[in-house]
């Protein structure tokens, strides 16, 4: 029997719909790991198709080049386990039911997300990388008991990193394409790895969450740092957008840049 | 989702910065509208920030201009946008703050004295819910006034 050695983790997992918004690198490794464990039903969002240099940091293979990504993920999911009902939708982000899984590279999605998590009181997990895949990001939103991610991007975005010099001096650069370097496809399942584990505690599967420590931080390549060191930071709860008495708050704010 | 606090705070940060702009709302949009002088060549520009309230805070005001300076823009015909490249954050940003990167925008871009901006057909949907109002842009500019003074140069 597939599950004969995890039965209690698929019987909890299988009770949870969970969506997966975003199918690449992240999404895509931790579908995999849901899918092993036993998740039941899964929605995948995704609104692109998989590209060839997508395929080194990635679940699928070349067979699957050009096709949508949350299609070709699904197909790939059901040769794990015929049984998953799993919902590809190749489209960008709109509703989502369950658990929430946000694994995409655009801060506008995360928004989204956040959004229909705070809306529907749904929980949600955010998984990231940045800086070049420098360190990686968990966040976990359990709406009126953590804060949200706007909350934390907030706080982020007061104390941004310093701006890559290739942003300056590379035409083609974008951001939101992450350059190659050694050990990234290790480097992104070590992070959803840790995230799957977050995900299993938050659904009450494994383990316990601490929910004034709602944001963990993986090390995966800033010297003078553990490599891989994990470390779980508070996040300051209430913002103008989870919470309506802070709207009162809101003022013209200089910093905005064009 | 647009919530009533979150539109009369954005009401409320614009009358006391921009009181000249006026609000508006239909079914799935709303915003704010109004004219803005560029600074160099005198140019009335009509310039509407407009939400979805169904995506609003999470998604920026996207902001038309009438006439359009440069190459700063992104979509088609009427729903030309202005490609701001701004950091949006939907717990801080505001349509206020969208509309001063609008004043500085065009504190950098207006033409110099003597060479017209490109002029183009589109806001010409603006133009005409304007004009149903009866209003005329040239009746509806703003004055110099509160950001003058405070020291910004934008006329």
């Amino acid at each position: 029997m597939f599950f004969a050695r995890n039965p209690h983790e698929k019987a909890a997992l299988e009770q949870w719909k969970i969506t997966i918004v975003g199918c690449g690198s992240f999404g895509s490794a931790l579908a995999d790991m849901l899918v092993r464990a036993g998740a039941g039903s899964l929605t995948l969002i995704d609104p692109e198709v998989l590209r060839i240099e997508n395929i080194g940091r990635h679940i699928l293979s070349s067979n699957e080049v050009g096709q949508p990504k949350a299609e070709a993920l699904a197909r790939r999911l059901l040769e794990i386990n015929p049984d998953l009902r799993v919902d590809p939708r190749p489209e960008k982000f709109h509703d989502g039911d369950g658990l929430l899984v946000c694994c995409a590279d655009s801060r506008r999605c995360e928004s989204m997300v956040n959004a229909v998590s705070l809306a529907r009181q749904l929980p949600a997990v955010f998984v990231a990388a940045y800086g070049a895949v420098r360190a990686g990001e968990i966040q976990f939103c359990v709406p009126g008991q953590t804060a949200c991610r706007e909350c934390f991007a907030n706080f982020r975005e007061g104390r941004d990193l310093s701006p890559r010099a290739e942003q300056y001096t590379d035409p083609d650069f974008d951001e939101t394409r992450t350059p190659g370097q050694s050990g990234l496809w290790g480097s992104i399942q070590v992070v959803s790895g840790i995230a799957f584990h977050v995900i299993l505690a938050l659904l009450g599967i494994r383990g316990r969450l601490d929910f004034n420590r709602s944001l963990w931080i993986v090390n995966l390549d800033y010297e003078g740092f553990q490599p891989y060191a994990v470390t779980s930071a508070k996040l300051q709860r209430g913002c103008a957008v989870c919470d309506e008495s802070k709207v009162a708050e809101l003022q013209l704010d200089d910093s905005c840049r064009r | 989702m647009l919530t009533d606090s979150r539109w009369q705070k954005e009401q409320e940060l614009m009358r006391g910065t921009f009181p000249e702009f006026a609000p508006f709302m239909t079914r799935s949009r709303f915003g704010f509208e109004g004219y803005l002088r560029g600074c160099k060549s005198g140019t009335v520009y009509r310039v509407v920030l407009e939400g979805e309230q169904k995506a609003y805070p999470q998604c920026p005001p996207i902001v038309f201009m009438n006439p359009r300076i440069g190459v700063y823009w992104i979509g088609t015909d009427d729903q030309r946008r202005l490609c701001m490249q701004k950091e949006w954050r939907p717990a801080r940003s505001t349509f206020a703050n969208t509309l001063l990167g609008v004043i500085r925008f065009l504190d950098e871009f207006d033409p110099a004295p003597g060479s017209a901006p490109q002029a183009d057909s589109a806001g010409g949907e603006v133009r005409r819910r304007l004009e149903e109002a009866g209003r005329s842009p040239e009746e509806d500019v703003r004055p110099p006034a509160a950001f003058c003074a405070r020291g910004w140069r934008l006329w």
